[in-house]
């Protein structure tokens, strides 16, 4: 089972460039074993932010990308038909508290309110994980530890966390990074010159001022990344932002056009 | 009937209407009827030329293309009747091209989403824009105009103004954002002259340009483009060396030899490698330059005079001008058609509401029926309703009034608990549980071996309801009247309780729209925009709620019919209309008892068909009569003091909202 987990491991450092005092904030709260909510806009950083702190403290991180059709039951782990008759399998959650890795549920709130309720008795004093199909209770590994993220972005009543889910985490708030840090993260990801970078930046910021006015999410830094790799490789500025950043975010043909026009703005 | 004796022009446009394609409305022949009259009054054989091929072009192009076409016709052959013929029979080299080009492309009101999200993305702060319509064929083409909420764009470019009209659009709202960002509105023009005016506002024009450049380096070809198509090169009009200048402060590469326009370049890009932001060291530039202008005895008409680039505004965003020069310089411009048209008689009333509506600004004009009771007939295009916004201008000082007293205080929603609940679906492909009644049925057709329906899961769903909800002011002279000497008036009490529901709402999911009415007979029933749904409500917003003014009479009717309107575009699953009023409709063109109302009764009536719900607020103690006889038993209510009239509002939008 050990090896299992271990695939779990970072194999590289990843590349995470801070923007504030997070990364000394979540090892305090890591030496508690604190569960913690990143919450924050798609593409700003969470998940980077999380594989590069496991990698710092050296655990292994599981990570789950919730939706809507997920059960308990893909958290927790299910029994399976083989040759022999049933065998029980640990679901990811599982595997992590037993073994003592992260584990991260990206986007929590996409999953249903009545799902994410199993992970209650292991963010209190308790940490422990109730089978119940199996009739076991796991108690959890001294590393193990909770992360949840969601995207307030996308507010509306029905996926917004219950309370007494939300209670339990300790919260750290992440927006895209301030223009200077953001370009010399695309500068770096990307493999372009910083000037490059600072206008890919400036697209972002107009787009990012029609959230709520037509968009629902501006243009991540992830985006711009990708961007940038494009125009690194020898594509049109022109083209790599209609590429990776107009069609992308928008199958709205007026507003594809205005997007357009921020980067017709910036680009000659 | 329209008859020249030689050639009817009615029977011309309805035989032309008739064969074509589409089916125009009726405002859309009219329209073409104007034009042709226009046409006909300054040269009979040009009506007849383009009447000879009506059908033709119409069988291709939409009217509103037909217009743009002819326009450019008229601009093209400014001074030549023969070629303007010629065109206008299709008989000239251009004439096809051009209608090509006006067929292929939308005008401003396609390109208008777009634009207000561009303008939104620069600016950061809501925007709308709004197709302005050219009103006469020969009227001098319109420039754009600005104000803190609103961009007006013309409809009227032609193929003449740029060969891409979409890249000129968004030239033109660029340049709106660069004044918005970086101009002081409404400064005071004091005794400046009209060309002092002028001068100063194209170096302010550039200034702020050329600051919206330092961010956006990809904005000076959208610039360059327009100003060099604007471009007079060796004119030396006073028009022209604005064009030479304009575009030789934007594009470093354009070679200009003008001692007075190199003067200008050289003066601005000095002081421009110093600080772009003085807005006084460019202002005194301008005086320099207008004045050397003047010395140089280069004519100028202020009423001919028109910004020579098509994108840029007409400055009106930049000055405030007193009392008696209260027409700001865009109508100035307008130069009288070359012939009469049908001129109407001005009663007092009219001067009177105009010296009122100087600041007003006019976003368009709908027809509406109206219902006759007695003969039982709904007359058609009876109507005109005219889409307004109060002056922004006049706005700012009255806000903070005594007036608005208590427009600070918030007021909580006492919501009647939504059903947001989830829902179970039952019998479903897949879910989570089994339906156990479908289960059973299940079983039971398999012991009888027929063949089983599979669909027997439960699955949860979230539903929720959002409403959308026009709040209908009456804004009619008695609305003036004051509740005792000093107190408020019920307009101030009618605007306070629109702007604390709206506050109230904003922070829901649900959208409200503010619009406020009145009416001066049947041909002007005006509709003040004071907010829009989805728009937010900010500054601008409030100060238009709190400017609204109260005049002339209540003609109900029209004004619901055009609220109706607004929900066009509304999503929402319950549409809401409140109309706040003081009393019976009326107006000064009826003098029927209850022929208004009746008419209202039947646009309540055509509103709920199209499933909006219309609820009545009359403040009017003696009002329940004629209330019920309007909304219908259920659908009013009577405000007996005018004070409540915040908290009833609130309370009965939760109430309806909720249902």
């Amino acid at each position: 089972m050990s090896t299992s987990i271990d695939s779990y491991r970072l194999p590289a450092k990843p590349f995470y460039m801070p923007a504030g005092d997070e990364v000394a904030l979540y090892e305090h709260a890591y030496a508690h074993r604190m569960p913690m909510l990143l919450k924050g806009p798609t593409g700003c950083g969470k998940t980077r932010f999380i594989e590069y702190m496991a990698w710092k403290l050296d655990r292994p991180l599981v990570t789950l990308a919730c939706n809507e059709d997920m059960t308990a039951s893909d958290l927790v782990g299910r029994y399976l038909l083989d040759a022999d008759g049933t065998a029980w399998h640990d679901g990811p959650l599982t595997m992590a508290v037993r073994h003592g890795g992260i584990c991260y549920l990206d986007e929590v709130v996409e999953a249903r309110q009545d799902t994410t309720v199993v992970i209650h008795p292991l963010t209190d004093a308790r940490r422990m994980l109730a089978l119940d199909k199996k009739g076991e209770v796991v108690r959890a590994h001294p590393d193990f530890q909770l992360v949840v993220s969601y995207n307030p972005g996308y507010q509306s009543r029905s996926k917004d966390m219950k309370h007494s889910t939300r209670q339990r985490f300790a919260a750290l708030e992440f927006d895209y990074p301030a223009v200077e840090i953001e370009s010399a993260i695309v500068a770096q990801e990307a493999a372009v010159p910083l000037e490059t970078a600072r206008l890919l930046v400036s697209i972002a910021h107009r787009s990012r001022a029609l959230k709520h006015r037509g968009l629902d999410e501006g243009i991540s830094t992830r985006m711009l990344i990708y961007a940038g790799r494009l125009i690194g490789s020898g594509v049109s500025p022109r083209q790599s932002c209609e590429m990776t950043m107009t069609r992308a975010l928008t199958d709205d043909p007026d507003m594809a056009k205005a997007l357009q026009g921020f980067v017709e703005a910036h680009f000659d | 009937m329209i008859s020249t004796g030689v050639l009817d022009l009615t029977e011309v446009v309805d035989r032309a209407l008739a064969s074509s394609p589409r089916s125009p409305t009726e405002g859309l022949r009219q329209q073409l009827l104007g034009w042709l009259q226009a046409l006909h009054d300054d040269d009979p054989a040009c009506a007849a030329a383009l009447a000879g091929k009506l059908a033709v072009l119409l069988a291709r192009a939409s009217v509103g293309a037909l217009g743009g076409w002819i326009v450019t016709g008229l601009r093209m052959h400014v001074d030549d009747r023969l070629r303007l013929r010629a065109y206008l029979a299709l008989a000239e080299a251009h004439a096809v091209e051009s209608l090509d080009r006006e067929i292929a492309e939308g005008g401003a009101q396609g390109a208008a989403a777009s634009l207000a999200w561009l303008l939104e993305g620069l600016t950061e702060r809501p925007m709308a824009i709004q197709a302005r319509d050219r009103d006469h064929i020969y009227a001098a083409p319109l420039r754009p105009t600005l104000t803190p909420s609103h961009l007006l764009l013309p409809n009227d470019y032609t193929a003449l103004d740029g060969a891409d009209r979409y890249h000129l659009y968004r030239a033109a709202a660029a340049h709106a954002a660069a004044h918005l960002l970086h101009s002081v509105p409404g400064r005071p023009a004091g005794k400046l002259k009209p060309m002092s005016l002028a001068v100063i506002s194209a170096i302010e024009d550039a200034r702020v340009e050329r600051l919206l450049l330092r961010d956006y380096p990809g904005m000076r070809r959208w610039f360059a483009d327009a100003l060099g198509h604007a471009l007079q090169p060796g004119g030396l009009s006073f028009s022209a060396l604005i064009s030479r200048m304009s575009l030789a402060l934007i594009d470093p590469r354009y070679e200009d030899d003008n001692y007075w326009v190199n003067k200008a370049r050289h003066l601005f890009e000095s002081q421009a490698s110093i600080r772009l932001d003085d807005y006084a060291a460019f202002r005194r530039i301008g005086s320099v330059l207008a004045n050397d202008l003047g010395q140089m005895r280069v004519p100028f008409r202020a009423e001919l005079y028109r910004v020579p680039a098509a994108y840029r505004d007409d400055n009106t965003f930049l000055w405030s001008f007193d009392d008696e020069r209260a027409q700001p310089l865009e109508i100035e411009l307008q130069r009288p058609p070359p012939a009469s048209r049908g001129s109407r008689p001005e009663s007092d009333a009219d001067l009177l509401s105009e010296a009122a509506a100087t600041h007003e600004l006019e976003l368009g004009r709908h027809a509406y029926p109206e219902w006759d009771h007695r003969p039982a007939i709904l007359r058609s295009h009876w109507c005109t309703v005219i889409d307004k916004l109060p002056s922004w201008r006049t706005a700012r000082g009255s806000f903070g009034s005594p007036a608005m007293a208590g427009a600070g205080q918030a007021l909580r929603l006492v919501r009647a608990h939504r059903f947001s609940r989830a829902h179970r679906l039952r019998r479903q492909w897949e879910g989570d549980d089994l339906d156990l009644n479908a289960a059973i049925e299940v079983m039971v057709a398999q012991r009888a071996r027929m063949a089983a329906d599979p669909r027997l899961f439960i699955r949860c769903a979230n539903q929720e309801r959002i409403s959308s909800v026009l709040v209908l002011l009456d804004l009619s002279e008695s609305t003036n009247d004051r509740l005792d000497e000093a107190g408020p008036s019920l307009l101030d009490i009618e605007k306070q309780a629109a702007l604390l529901l709206a506050r109230a709402v904003a922070d829901s999911a649900d959208r409200i729209a503010i619009h406020g009415f009145s009416s001066n007979t049947r041909a002007e029933v005006s509709n003040y925009r004071l907010l829009e749904f989805g728009s937010p409500l900010d500054e601008v917003a409030e100060a238009m709620i709190a400017s609204a003014p109260g005049r002339h009479s209540t003609r109900m009717g029209a004004a619901l019919r055009h609220a109706v309107r607004a929900f066009a575009d509304e999503p929402s699953d319950s549409r809401i209309v409140l109309l706040v009023t003081d009393g019976a409709p009326s107006d000064v063109d009826v003098h029927e008892p209850g022929y208004l109302v009746e008419d209202a009764r039947a646009a309540v009536h055509e509103a709920r068909d199209q499933g909006i719900h219309v609820h009545g607020l009359a403040v009017d103690p003696q009002g329940h009569a004629y209330v019920r006889r309007i909304f219908g038993w259920g659908h009013f209510d009577v405000v007996d003091d005018p004070r409540m009239l915040p908290a009833r509002l609130c309370r009965l939008y939760a109430r309806l909202s909720a249902a």
